[in-house]
């Protein structure tokens, strides 16, 4: 893998040093490449890929013009060529007053998030047969009405070089996969879900998605409705509070802030969220799935404190925000891949706990409410500025008295998700490694159930 | 381009694939996106490659490249090869496809006599400016987004029955975002349009009128009142209703989920699902504003499907492979969203058919009730349930519009939605979107198209409004 970013990188200077060529003051070249296996299995049917996805994302800027371009393809003349279309577009833009320049070099890079050569190197021979593990075992439930199975193995290479000094890339191998079944009996469904997704492979815990998949779908065969509509506590698992972090990570978005989209507009030292909440955004995390050496513009990683009990400490940044305030960049410029810009976006989010409470013990501390867990609907409904959130989830238990007394058919929790993070009052100690960075249990109080 | 597939068709079958699908593509993405009044960033991003699908006994593989060599090609079809017979043991259903005796697209063709393809892009940014300016320094306007974005290229397509098509899919939209401040409340408000016809639609459907409608809602939102959570009568204007067909419907009827029994319309041809209003059409005819589509990813014509006739579920939307599985026809509806993916079944325009009535019966039939525009996106669990987002709502009273809405969120089982509406205007609008799409199977988002017409429903369960 360190020859293939030294590849990278070398593909990406010599495109640099050819800038004057291309007729730029400025040149960025992004570089990914990602040899990918993916299946998915709907019950019995089965598709498979399997190829490399590689490109390039070029940034360009002459004087205050600045443009950006991608191709699919890692050859030199066809990058060079597309540069040249980059210092094209650039002149037929108007200047952009708040640019000051490409990222300059800063110091410190991160160490390598974990990497696990066994997980890397296994071929589609054995990614098949974990597939093939899952759907043998899942054809012995009696009661299966449908399994969905996708699972993703991806070895990622990327390298950022530009003309003001910045070259540096990074690898790494994330397993992803997403377990879910669909039990009927006596004309009722159930339903459950488990994901599985690690940097480093751990062949027990991914086949224990499994079980506690089924597990769910089985008491969602005994759900009940709720009689009423009601207000309670919300115990929140990983996997539910990573679909509904977004709105946070918008709104302490330094362009959002910059170009008045977001809700902690002159917040800084202010209260958004419970005393009891402290955030980190930690792109240096070992087990992170958004751990790399750089960002996506060459910036070191780093850790930084973003609410520390409640109080909003930093916005995130990129260059281009930062430069437009005299700072530095936090190292938080992402893509969502070549094909895109960087921008600022959180890296690995870290809750901190505040208890060394696990699921259990939260659960005893509720006196009316739901725990949700496993898959929510509406979660990319929420308005981020206005702040309504109405989400339905297909796996919560019903709670009452400190026990969990029944499972609940598709409740929906609404709250308003400024006061919702106010009302995240206790952290828990069970964490996940998710998409969103390393996430809790939450208890959010006060919310409505219906 | 195609010396490569024809290479890639010899190539598989010599390793032993009984069947084989070479797709060629060269696609150009454009994003323009201004930020307040400055031209933020403009995006190009072209993508060429190819992907072959090959057959190997029961089970399907695929494999791409983005190197346009014999050698990568090669590579590509071993790697296709390699996951289908890794999986061979797995299969439990035929990957074969049915026969297909080619025919030719005869639906309708949006005019492209300004073709992105060939117009400058500093025209594409006036294009966009015209709507900034429109609403620039309108009272309480805290922020704009405004994006045009296009895509555009060639499809090739090769299979080693020898059929052979080329196509030249496009689509072009605008979308205008605004933020206002008011009174201390904030408001949101977006609207957006898409189509394959040339850039000759936005003389009809013009930008500025686009981006004033994006800050009156905006200026709505700041003033919109809460609706308590319950069941009401509900009126909902074509772009709401097509996310509805699609998402909540369309799934259901893919061939996929039909064959392998996940989806509950599995075995129910010939029911009666809907009232005599409920009438919803698939089809890779764009109607007026859909996505074009006169060929699938298998090649195969795209048909006019009635899903659901007055209420009775007529058909399913089939691949060559869940046609085979389910003895009926291929609809055209395999689709991939790029040489990356496999080609698998997809929607193409999801639409409810028209009605009998006008825009305005329709609110005198509800008399009291949610009007809903637009749509926030939403999901669908395979149970049939699902929950939309409202675009922009509004409170009709005396079969008026009364005042805006906040955060309106529909939900309903499917069944009995469609069981519920009880009138539909004649007038029917298909639309695509700028940069959204479908998502499936990790591939999104696919271009398409939704829509219908104005329709009315009995009654609907109301939630957010928080």
């Amino acid at each position: 893998m360190e020859d293939k970013v030294s590849n990278l990188i070398s593909i990406g200077e010599k495109v640099v040093r050819r800038k004057d060529e291309i007729g730029v003051d400025d040149i960025e070249v992004y570089l990914y490449e990602a040899d990918t296996f993916n299946s998915r299995v709907i019950t019995n049917y089965v598709t498979v890929r399997s190829g490399i996805d590689a490109g390039a994302g070029i940034r360009v800027a002459i004087g205050k013009k600045v443009a950006f371009v991608s191709v699919s393809s890692l050859d030199i003349n066809r990058i060079i060529e597309t540069a040249k279309l980059a210092a094209k577009i650039a002149k037929t833009k108007e200047e952009d007053p708040n640019f000051t320049h490409l990222p300059d070099p800063m110091r410190g890079y991160a160490g390598h998030g974990i990497f696990d050569e066994g997980l890397a190197s296994l071929g589609s021979e054995e990614l098949s047969g974990y597939v093939s593990r899952f759907v043998k075992d899942t054809k012995q439930i009696s009661n299966l009405r449908k399994m969905d199975l996708f699972l993703t193995r991806a070895n990622y290479t990327y390298a950022v070089v530009n003309s003001r000094g910045i070259s540096i890339g990074d690898y790494g191998s994330v397993i992803f996969v997403w377990y879910e079944v669909d039990l009927e009996e006596n004309g009722k469904r159930g339903k459950g879900m488990d994901i599985y997704v690690a940097r480093k492979l751990n062949e027990d815990e991914l086949f224990s998605i499994m079980p506690r998949a089924v597990e769910m779908a089985e008491e969602g065969l005994k759900a009940k409705k709720p009689k009423e509509p009601f207000r309670g506590d919300a115990i929140i698992d990983p996997w539910i509070m990573s679909s509904i972090y977004w709105p946070l990570a918008y709104n302490v978005s330094a362009l959002n802030v910059q170009e008045g989209r977001s809700r902690f507009i002159g917040m800084i030292d202010k209260q958004v969220a419970n005393p009891n909440l402290t955030v980190l955004d930690d792109g240096t995390l070992p087990e992170g799935l958004a751990t790399n050496k750089s960002d996506d513009e060459g910036i070191p990683m780093q850790k930084k404190i973003l609410i520390d009990r409640g109080v909003l400490k930093t916005y995130l940044y990129d260059t281009y925000t930062a430069y437009r305030e005299n700072k530095q960049s936090t190292g938080n410029a992402r893509r969502r891949d070549y094909k895109s810009q960087p921008s600022p976006s959180t890296t690995n989010l870290v809750f901190k706990s505040t208890t060394g409470k696990k699921l259990e013990d939260l659960i005893r501390e509720i006196d009316r409410g739901v725990l949700l867990r496993g898959e929510a609907m509406g979660s990319h409904l929420i308005n981020p500025l206005k702040g309504s959130m109405a989400i339905t989830c297909l796996n919560a238990l019903y709670i009452e008295g400190g026990e969990i007394k029944h499972p609940l058919h598709a409740i929906s929790m609404s709250a308003d998700y400024f006061e919702f993070l106010k009302n995240i009052d206790t952290v828990g100690s069970d964490y996940k490694i998710t998409s969103a960075g390393k996430i809790p249990t939450i208890i959010a109080r006060n919310v409505y159930f219906s | 381009m195609w010396d490569l597939l024809e290479y890639a068709v010899e190539k598989a079958l010599k390793l032993g694939a009984g069947f084989v699908e070479a797709r060629g593509e060269k696609q150009v993405t454009n994003i323009i996106r201004f930020s307040n009044e400055v031209l933020k960033s403009i995006e190009s991003t072209s993508l060429i490659g190819i992907g072959i699908t090959v057959v190997v006994g029961k089970s399907r593989g695929h494999g791409f490249t983005g190197v346009l060599t014999e050698e990568s090609v090669e590579e590509a079809v071993r790697k296709a090869i390699d996951s289908a017979r890794g999986l061979s043991e797995v299969a439990g259903l035929s990957a074969e496809p049915i026969e297909y005796k080619p025919k030719e697209y005869s639906g309708f063709i949006p005019s492209r006599n300004k073709d992105p393809e060939h117009i400058e892009l500093e025209e594409k940014i006036e294009l966009l400016r015209r709507g900034v300016d429109e609403i620039k320094g309108s009272e309480g306007l805290a922020s704009i987004t405004a994006i045009y974005a296009e895509l555009y290229g060639e499809r090739f397509f090769l299979n080693s029955e020898g059929l052979r098509r080329h196509w030249r899919p496009m689509r072009n939209g605008v979308y205008f975002q605004a933020v206002v401040r008011k009174n201390g409340e904030i408001g949101f408000g977006r609207e957006l349009f898409a189509s394959s016809y040339g850039l000759e639609i936005y003389e009809k459907k013009t930008p500025e009128e686009i981006a004033k409608k994006a800050y009156t809602s905006a200026v709505e939102s700041a003033e919109a009142k809460t609706i308590k959570p319950g069941k009401y009568p509900l009126v909902a204007d074509p772009t709401f209703i097509g996310v509805l067909a699609h998402e909540s419907f369309g799934h259901l009827t893919e061939g996929d989920y039909v064959a392998t029994k996940a989806s509950i319309l599995h075995g129910r041809i010939g029911e009666k699902l809907g009232s005599e209003y409920a009438t919803i059409i698939e089809s890779g005819d764009p109607v007026n504003y859909g996505f074009y589509i006169p060929y699938d990813d298998e090649g195969v014509a795209t048909e006019k499907v009635v899903l659901l006739d007055k209420g009775i579920l007529k058909a399913y939307l089939h691949s060559r492979n869940t046609a085979k599985l389910m003895n009926m026809q291929p609809t055209g509806n395999a689709r991939a969203i790029s040489f990356m993916y496999p080609a698998i079944v997809r929607m193409r325009n999801t639409y409810f058919g028209p009605g009998d009535m006008t825009k305005e019966e329709l609110f005198e039939l509800v008399k009291r009730g949610v009007y809903t525009e637009g749509s926030t996106g939403g999901q669908t669990e395979d149970t049939g349930n699902f929950t939309f987002g409202a675009n922009r709502a509004y409170w009709i009273e005396n079969g008026e519009i009364a005042y805006p809405l906040k955060g309106v969120v529909v939900r309903a089982h499917i069944l009995d939605f469609l069981k519920n509406i009880i009138g539909a205007s004649k007038e029917v609008i298909v639309m695509s979107s700028p940069l959204g799409g479908c998502g499936k199977g990790g591939q999104g988002p696919l271009p398409v198209g939704d829509g219908g017409p104005y329709m009315a429903i009995k009654e609907a369960l109301i939630g957010g409004g928080v």
